[in-house]
């Protein structure tokens, strides 16, 4: 009770001043004022966003701008010693459907069939009647004009996506050599293949590249399409089945051309892969005949056993049980360690590797790498056959090329080194893909190379020489040539059926290339199936063709 | 002093959100923007390999070789080449001076 008249007199004291109420109410009012000036300000910040959002136009959803390419691997580019390019990827449509959305099944094949080609009705039929599949392919890799017809169809369910495309801009330059790739853009052949083991695959993005160097070849296009152009000729100038060509770095082993025909198309591996078309200059195994004399006469100047200006047995009808050594020209007894080369002769050529003996004549191939497995970025070497039973027949006509079978990339490899001082070299398809020189193995010595070049060339030079018709005015050619019976699948030769070859080098002086050529069942010239008639000549337009694509000029003094 | 303080936090926070909110919607219109150069360039990079594969493609030595022929020339050959002549350096013409 004593405390309400305090309360009392506080009370009055309060009404008395009258101060309270007024500060209050401006208090409150200046915080509403604050929080609806922050009010108006946040929406108005966020009607400003809005309306410059609208102006200018909203951020739409994150694209994934490289998604992967589902079963699709790009390639790096692969080019020419030039530059130029052998074969890219190109990005191409592709046609897919989702056949739960097709509205129409009747429409949507009948207007897909309109554009396709012809055939493709019952197939798409089969492939969008089925609603469970959410994904078909309609057709892969198609061109842009095809894609926007298909696009103008306006069908639902259908769409597109991007693929990568091998092309190979050069046609069927080097298809052989190219190889091919499947339709997930995998190399399946030759040398694409080799760039997947080498460089190894990589999953295709959206975007064109591929992000890797260039892989620079060894060949030259321009070179390449000579060679082949070269044998077009000869094939129907001598009426040959087939034929091949290389030419090669003596010294890098780098090969600027490797022609094979009939050739393939690399663009369509179901073509050839399925028949299985053979790569005559490394994919197939053949006698060569007489150019083997090259390697015998080495042997045995290497051995020495004779010396350059030695003379050999080259009495006719050489007799092993009923077999016997011939010469198709007839020679006098003795003839020159040269004239085993420029004339050709079988029963000298059977007599030095004799005189060497079987085991001599199998350690020179094998050191030659004749008579081994080889292998390049194009793929395995067809294997080498060689004599079962190593006896003095076989010792006899292996030393000039019979009995013996290899490819004539192999030999290619092995003529290389004894025309360039003696080392071993690798063939590569790659730009400086050879045995680097310091580490280049030597298989026959220096002076025994200088020997045989001069052979060849004088073989080339001298009117009696077989490979006479080689000569190229300016290019000093030396080289040999070689005839061989082609086997007739039983155990004996075909009589009317031969390989001719030419193998040699230019200029003779300081070999720079070598070329090989072969051709496949010629028919006869002047009546006659000789390389010298037929390969020989062949090997001179190429070098012709050739050695100034190759940088390689003519000596002042041009003399055939 | 509280409650400027109150009062300044507050709009401060109103004042990053905004921030936040604008550089967001910046943010993706750059991405959009980046994503729209980056199709545009695979577009053109798409578009200079099919050239390069064109170029190539009409410039095969099959295709040109053909057309050489039409117009009268010929595979290069050794009898084009020439080895310059000394004659020019004994005339003076060429060499140090």
């Amino acid at each position: 009770m004593t405390d309400r008249p305090k309360a009392s007199t506080s009370m009055t004291d309060a009404t008395a001043s009258a101060e309270p109420p007024a500060p209050r109410t401006t208090r409150a009012a200046v915080r509403m004022a604050i929080l609806m000036l922050a009010l108006v300000a946040a929406f108005g910040a966020v009607a400003a966003q809005l309306v410059r959002l609208g102006l200018e136009g909203q951020a739409q959803a994150r694209i994934a701008v490289t998604a992967p390419i589902s079963e699709s691997y790009s390639r790096p580019v692969l080019v020419d010693r030039d530059g130029r390019v052998l074969a890219m990827d190109i990005l191409l449509p592709s046609v897919f459907a989702d056949p739960s959305r097709i509205l129409d099944l009747d429409e949507a094949v009948e207007k897909l069939s309109s554009v396709l080609p012809e055939g493709t009705a019952r197939r798409l039929r089969g492939l969008l009647s089925n609603p469970q599949r959410r994904f078909v392919w309609i057709s892969r890799k198609v061109s842009t004009a095809l894609a926007e017809r298909i696009h103008n169809l306006g069908l639902p369910g259908v769409s597109f996506r991007w693929e990568t495309k091998r092309t190979y801009p050069a046609g069927t330059v080097a298809g052989h050599v190219i190889g091919a790739v499947d339709i997930g853009n995998r190399g399946i052949a030759g040398l694409e293949r080799h760039v997947d083991l080498m460089l190894g695959l990589r999953m295709a993005r959206t975007d064109a590249a591929d992000g890797r160097r260039d892989v620079r070849l060894s060949l030259s296009l321009a070179a390449q399409h000579a060679a082949e152009d070269v044998l077009r000729e000869a094939i129907t100038t001598y009426g040959a089945e087939a034929a091949s060509a290389l030419v090669m770095d003596v010294n890098s082993g780098e090969i600027a051309a490797a022609a094979s025909l009939p050739g393939v198309d690399p663009a369509f591996p179901g073509e050839w892969v399925a028949k299985g078309p053979i790569n005559h200059a490394g994919g197939g195994v053949f006698e060569l005949g007489s150019i083997f004399k090259l390697v015998t006469v080495a042997a045995a100047l290497d051995r020495g056993d004779v010396k350059a200006d030695t003379d050999v047995d080259a009495r006719p009808d050489l007799k092993f049980g009923r077999f016997t050594i011939g010469d198709v020209t007839r020679l006098p007894k003795r003839i020159p360690l040269s004239d085993v080369i420029v004339r050709s002769s079988n029963v000298a050529s059977a007599n030095l590797a004799l005189m060497s003996g079987a085991k001599a004549q199998r350690a020179m191939l094998s050191r030659m790498g004749l008579i081994g497995s080889m292998r390049t970025e194009a793929g395995p070497v067809a294997q080498p056959r060689a004599p079962e039973f190593w006896n003095d027949l076989a010792t006899a006509t292996v030393s000039y090329g019979h009995g013996i079978a290899v490819a004539p990339i192999q030999f290619a490899a092995a003529a290389a080194a004894l025309v360039n001082g003696g080392f071993r070299v690798k063939p590569t398809f790659l730009a400086g893909g050879g045995i680097p020189e310091p580490v280049r193995a030597r298989v026959i010595s220096q002076t025994t190379s200088d020997h045989l070049r001069a052979m060849m060339r004088a073989n080339v030079r001298d009117p009696r020489g077989t490979g006479r018709l080689a000569a190229v005015a300016g290019y000093d050619v030396g080289g040999k040539t070689g005839t061989a019976d082609q086997p007739n699948g039983t155990k004996g030769y075909d009589g009317k059926r031969v390989v001719t070859s030419f193998v040699g080098a230019f200029p003779m002086r300081a070999p720079k290339f070598l070329v090989m050529v072969v051709l496949h069942d010629p028919k006869p010239t002047d009546g006659k199936r000789l390389a010298g008639l037929n390969a020989a000549p062949t090997a001179a337009d190429l070098i012709a063709r050739v050695a100034p694509i190759l940088g390689v000029l003519p000596e002042g003094n041009a003399e055939r | 002093m509280l409650r400027f303080l109150t009062v300044g936090s507050v709009l401060a926070a109103f004042a990053s959100a905004f921030v936040l909110y604008a550089t967001t919607y910046e943010t993706r219109k750059r991405e959009l923007a980046l994503t729209e150069a980056q199709k545009a360039r695979q577009a053109l990079m798409r578009e200079i390999a099919t050239l390069k594969a064109e170029r190539a493609f009409l410039s095969r030595p099959e295709r040109i070789a053909p057309l050489a022929r039409d117009l009268g020339m010929r595979p290069a050959s050794g009898r084009q080449f020439e080895r310059s002549r000394p004659t020019a350096v004994k005339r003076g013409l060429m060499g140090p001076r």
